[in-house]
């Protein structure tokens, strides 16, 4: 039998971000402490200061990978904590009063356009 | 007052479409050959092969190979919509040009499709200039106006000495003379022409062509853990076997039992299978349909013949493409994916994904 099915979402369960923390080059955190669950509490910290404890609570953040070198990471967000999320990682300013700053270089309901980013590439021999 | 403020706390996400399909290869209202041939600039493409201890290197190697594209920089528009060009080599094969390092929310981009369309997506400003005839985009908001201008060189009138050809050549020189880096690909109609034709052409013309080759790199997981698909609903689940593909393509580690963690609640798929060699093929560049088509036919014959459960085909376009499918718009909100996969099994049946992001039509 010859089947054709299709069917069209339009709304995502999650959001994936693709994020790295830069600190300050004149006053650099040493990379060996931030490891994974350090960083997941940075993450915590900067929507506790945004949104308080209920709003830190209600935004389940998972970090699927992480960069201990690079500082980067991979996160994963339900589509209600988004927005809030994105907007509490652009307003984080210092992690162990260091100044730091979280750059979101790419975000997709999809975790597979996160794994390449055209305009980043070089094309080149 | 209240409203307002409640709509400004919502914190709405972007909604975005993902169309899943369920069919078969030879079903003959299968869309298959449509898809592939109408995705025209593909920025990556990644394979996904499950207990396959040797890879197929032949395969591997025909899809580097082939796949050459080049650069041509700072070239004028005026040039790429020049008869000659458009005689020589639009008319007879499939030219596929992009404009390189520009960004379809924030500038100008350019594409040159087949049969021989040439589409500029251009803000308010460019569009006045330019003085082209075009329309508002889809996408165009009362902040930020966009225009989509399309110019069919392959048509009777697009010759020297009608107003059209001469409009169009003096808007391109006089009024606005627009130069960007280009990426591009000639596929000719007759094999016994070089595809490097058009390059030499560029060069003869004094502008700095380069070519290019797809970057590939290969991973090999060792007992990974995978989806089973025959006891799935697998349209009602299309969000998480995405998202093990995604997993596998972002080289994130798929483990069993940590949905209690506090770094990540991440779960393996379930049901679930291991595969004792998982390998994962990516190739970036610029990879024209043709390549794809293809590759698509040689995973069906392995996939028959090489008794793997199932073969996966992602294929990424461009984020910054002016169009997606055939010649709907793409735009680039807070991400520009235009990708499908599809995943064939043995009986010649498949899923197809295709994510679009917000400022796209649903193909």
């Amino acid at each position: 039998m010859q089947i054709f099915e299709r069917k069209v979402q339009t709304k995502s369960s999650f959001f994936y971000l693709r994020v790295s923390l830069e600190f300050a080059p004149e006053d650099p955190l040493q990379r060996e402490c931030l490891t994974d669950v350090y960083f997941k509490q940075a993450i915590d910290n900067s929507v506790r200061q945004l949104f308080g404890d209920v709003g830190m609570a209600s935004i389940s953040v998972d970090i699927l990978k992480y960069n201990q070198d690079e500082l980067s990471a991979i996160l994963r967000v339900p589509s209600s904590g988004f927005s809030k999320l994105w907007c509490a990682l652009t307003l984080m300013s210092s992690y162990s009063k260091k100044r730091c700053v979280f750059r979101v270089h790419q975000v997709s309901p999809y975790l597979m356009a996160l794994s390449v980013n055209s305009r980043e590439f070089v094309h080149s021999q | 007052m209240a409203a307002s403020l409640k709509n400004l706390l919502n914190f709405h996400a972007p909604k975005y479409k993902l169309i899943s399909e369920k069919s078969n290869f030879e079903n003959k209202n299968s869309r298959h050959q449509t898809i592939v041939k109408d995705h025209h600039f593909n920025y990556a493409t990644e394979i996904f092969l499950p207990d396959v201890v040797n890879l197929p290197e032949t395969l591997l190697d025909e899809v580097s190979t082939e796949s050459v594209y080049y650069v041509v920089k700072d070239l004028p528009l005026y040039r790429l919509a020049d008869k000659e060009l458009v005689e020589a080599f639009v008319k007879k094969g499939k030219m596929y040009c992009l404009s390189s390092k520009t960004r379809i929310d924030v500038g100008q981009t350019v594409a040159v499709v087949p049969p021989g369309i040439m589409i500029l997506s251009v803000d308010k400003d460019v569009y006045n200039q330019l003085g082209l005839t075009g329309s508002e985009s889809v996408f165009s908001s009362k902040q930020k106006k966009k225009y989509t201008v399309q110019i069919n060189m392959t048509d009777k009138s697009f010759t020297p000495g009608k107003k059209n050809y001469d409009r169009v050549q003096w808007c391109f020189k006089d009024r606005l003379e627009l130069r960007f880096d280009f990426l591009f690909t000639w596929i000719p109609d007759d094999d016994s022409i070089h595809s490097a034709s058009v390059a030499k052409y560029f060069k003869d013309a004094g502008y700095s062509v380069s070519l290019c080759k797809l970057h590939k790199s290969v991973k090999t997981h060792k007992n990974l853990i995978m989806p089973t698909f025959c006891d799935l609903d697998i349209l009602e689940n299309a969000e998480k076997i995405l998202e093990w593909f995604g997993a596998v393509a972002c080289d994130i580690d798929v483990q069993q039992g940590t949905s209690d963690g506090y770094v990540s609640t991440f779960e393996a798929p379930d049901p679930a299978a291991i595969s004792t060699h998982f390998s994962h093929v990516r190739w970036q560049g610029l990879i024209t349909p043709h390549c794809i088509s293809v590759l698509i036919d040689k995973l069906r014959l392995l996939v028959k013949a090489g008794g793997l459960p199932w073969a996966g085909i992602t294929v990424h376009g461009f984020a910054d493409s002016p169009i997606s499918w055939a010649r709907n718009e793409h735009g680039y909100q807070t991400a520009g994916e235009n990708f499908y996969t599809y995943i064939i099994f043995p009986d010649d049946s498949y899923l197809l994904f295709m994510a679009v992001g917000s400022q796209d039509v649903c193909p």
